[in-house]
């Protein structure tokens, strides 16, 4: 069933009468194929989740580690660049500052769990001066601002000798539990960063969010603390970001400001796996991260050396040719079908 | 009768322009005021001093007895004072039930969805737009937008409410709906100030207008003299509405 089963209702003109019958058989059967679509992607995701936890293969468990990670970043970065429209560059700091905070605490004795807290702390809280200063700025000023916000923590932990050892960086030793606990690690963070962008998108803060992404006055003159709204949204982000760099940090045991701090491997990956998934919508961020990895990875083993420039083509291609992200086209196809299904809308 | 707002003094430059010079004007409780002019004369202008978010050049606002003046707009409107803006501006992305719901959170904690909810059901049927909750706002028709608009803003819980030309562009009919409407408010306690182009509505509907030109206060006083009033007529209103 599914494309043609629905196309039968495919044009509910009255949207505001009562719909005619052949709509609703037609709605209710793109119901049914939804739900069990939905059935589906989650059978075949538990089967995922579990997959690299049994699996011998340390390869297999390493790229579902990295999966994970960039998906629990994009869900991250979703917060504020989806729902509320605000085009962050700048989620390294976020990232760096965790990777740093439970690298340090770490090394100086605390516990993992401490540590792990620790980092997400950091990212909370350096979340709110960097928003307090970007927020003042609109479109393409506030993506430079957030870039240059980064820009600025990276200089700091690279300057900062005397705590972070500077370019040197700081090894760790390695995981104990290996990539099998990286990928489980992974996964609950994962887990974590869903369950969050799903409680914000219900409840006041998602709709003032996506209130201000619209139009930011008329949110405002309607009772939206704008400046509060998304700056609770970018500590929650920042936060997510913080315990995902722990997470990094303990995958592979060594971190410099280089490599934590990018623009181009941290900053830029979050935001794409949003844009490539739809941004505003729930599991399009995770779907898009999926797709960044594997291409990235499949890249790499086809193309050896050149696979950065594929990999940059084939980014700009979806981004041209599927604006919206492939959940986006997904719910647009959706509800040009069912007439209001509504649901997945960014 | 209590006051409820008040604009002492104001001023507004723009750079070299100067939008508003000088202009005063008290609300009491429950009353309906208008304010009419000609194009350029400061009506929105004052409007947006009123409703916070732009700070006068000189002068004060009081809103229930609060100092606002240069407030945010968010703040204003949750002290009770609600906008709708001339060229309507709906969350285009997002349902009409969802616009609504946004200003409905602005007296509710941050989990009562459901209260959102009812309380945006209640506010689309009250404007009749109820049948449309489920469509994407930014879909709507210029009536319509209009009327999720008022929506928006009753669902803040507003005591007064500012309208900046809620009539401009509908049909004769549409104009006597929202007349309807603006009188049931009124009625339940909400004080009105609106700016407003369309004459009869402002005509009968008002319990005292303001008419500015060139950023000042031209007159002042109930519909019936400022109709017959010589310099009122010469600068906007023509001779179609003199006596009133």
């Amino acid at each position: 069933m599914g494309e043609r089963e629905r196309g039968v209702g495919a044009h509910p003109a009255a949207r505001r009468g009562p719909p005619p019958w052949t709509a609703m058989t037609g709605r209710r059967a793109g119901a049914l194929a939804s739900k069990a679509l939905g059935a589906a992607g989650l059978a075949l995701g538990a089967a995922l989740a579990v997959l690299p936890l049994v699996s011998p293969s340390p390869y297999l468990s390493h790229l579902f580690a990295t999966f994970w990670l960039w998906a629990a970043m994009s869900q991250a970065w979703n917060l504020v660049g989806g729902y509320a429209g605000q085009f962050s560059l700048g989620h390294a700091a976020f990232f760096g500052a965790g990777a740093y905070a439970a690298a340090l605490a770490w090394t100086n004795g605390l516990g993992a769990a401490a540590g792990t807290a620790l980092a997400g702390l950091a990212g909370a809280v350096l979340a709110l001066p960097v928003g307090w200063l970007c927020f003042r700025l609109r479109g393409a000023y506030f993506v430079l601002s957030t870039l240059a916000a980064a820009e600025v923590v990276r200089l700091c932990a690279l300057n900062l000798r005397g705590i972070t050892g500077g370019a040197v960086g700081i090894l760790l030793p390695p995981l104990s539990g290996g990539q099998r606990a990286a990928c489980a690690l992974g996964l609950a963070l994962f887990g974590l960063a869903t369950l969050t962008s799903a409680l914000v998108r219900g409840a006041r803060l998602g709709y003032r969010l996506r209130a201000l992404r619209e139009d930011e006055d008329a949110a405002e003159a309607a009772g939206v603390p704008a400046l509060k709204s998304k700056l609770w949204a970018l500590s929650l982000s920042g936060g997510l970001c913080g315990l995902a760099g722990a997470l990094f940090c303990a995958q592979t045991s060594y971190i410099d400001p280089g490599s934590v701090f990018s623009l181009a491997d941290v900053s830029i990956p979050a935001a794409l796996g949003a844009l490539l998934g739809g941004w505003g919508a729930l599991w399009g961020p995770p779907a898009g991260a999926g797709g960044v990895v594997l291409v990235a990875e499949a890249m790499r083993v086809l193309l050896g050396r050149a696979h950065g420039l594929a990999y940059g083509l084939l980014l700009v291609l979806t981004v041209l040719l599927v604006p919206q992200g492939f959940c986006g086209l997904l719910a647009a196809r959706r509800r040009a079908a069912g007439g209001e299904a509504g649901a997945g809308r960014p | 009768m209590r006051r409820v707002l008040e604009g002492r003094e104001l001023h507004k430059s723009y750079g070299a322009v100067q939008a508003l010079k000088g202009v005063s004007l008290r609300v009491a409780q429950g009353e309906v005021v208008g304010i009419i002019g000609p194009n350029g004369a400061g009506k929105s202008t004052l409007l947006a001093l009123l409703a916070g978010g732009t700070r006068p050049t000189r002068g004060r606002v009081t809103f229930l007895g609060s100092d606002i003046t240069g407030w945010p707009a968010h703040r204003v409107c949750r002290l009770g004072l609600a906008r709708t803006f001339q060229y309507p501006r709906p969350l285009a992305s997002l349902s009409v039930l969802e616009n609504v719901m946004v200003g409905a959170f602005a007296r509710l904690g941050p989990l009562a969805v459901r209260q959102a909810r009812e309380a945006a059901h209640a506010c689309l049927q009250r404007v009749g737009l109820a049948d449309a909750a489920g469509a994407t706002a930014g879909e709507l028709c210029a009536a319509d937008r209009k009327r999720l608009e008022l929506a928006r803003a009753l669902a803040t819980g507003p005591r007064l409410l500012l309208l900046d030309e809620l009539m401009a562009g509908l049909t004769p009919r549409e104009v006597k709906d929202a007349m309807g409407l603006l009188l049931e408010l009124r009625q339940d306690g909400l004080t009105l100030v609106l700016v407003e182009h369309v004459m009869e509505a402002v005509m009968a509907m008002c319990d005292r207008l303001v008419v500015l030109d060139s950023g000042c206060k031209l007159c002042e006083g109930p519909p019936a003299r400022v109709g017959r009033d010589q310099a009122v007529i010469r600068t906007y209103l023509g001779e179609a509405y003199a006596g009133g």
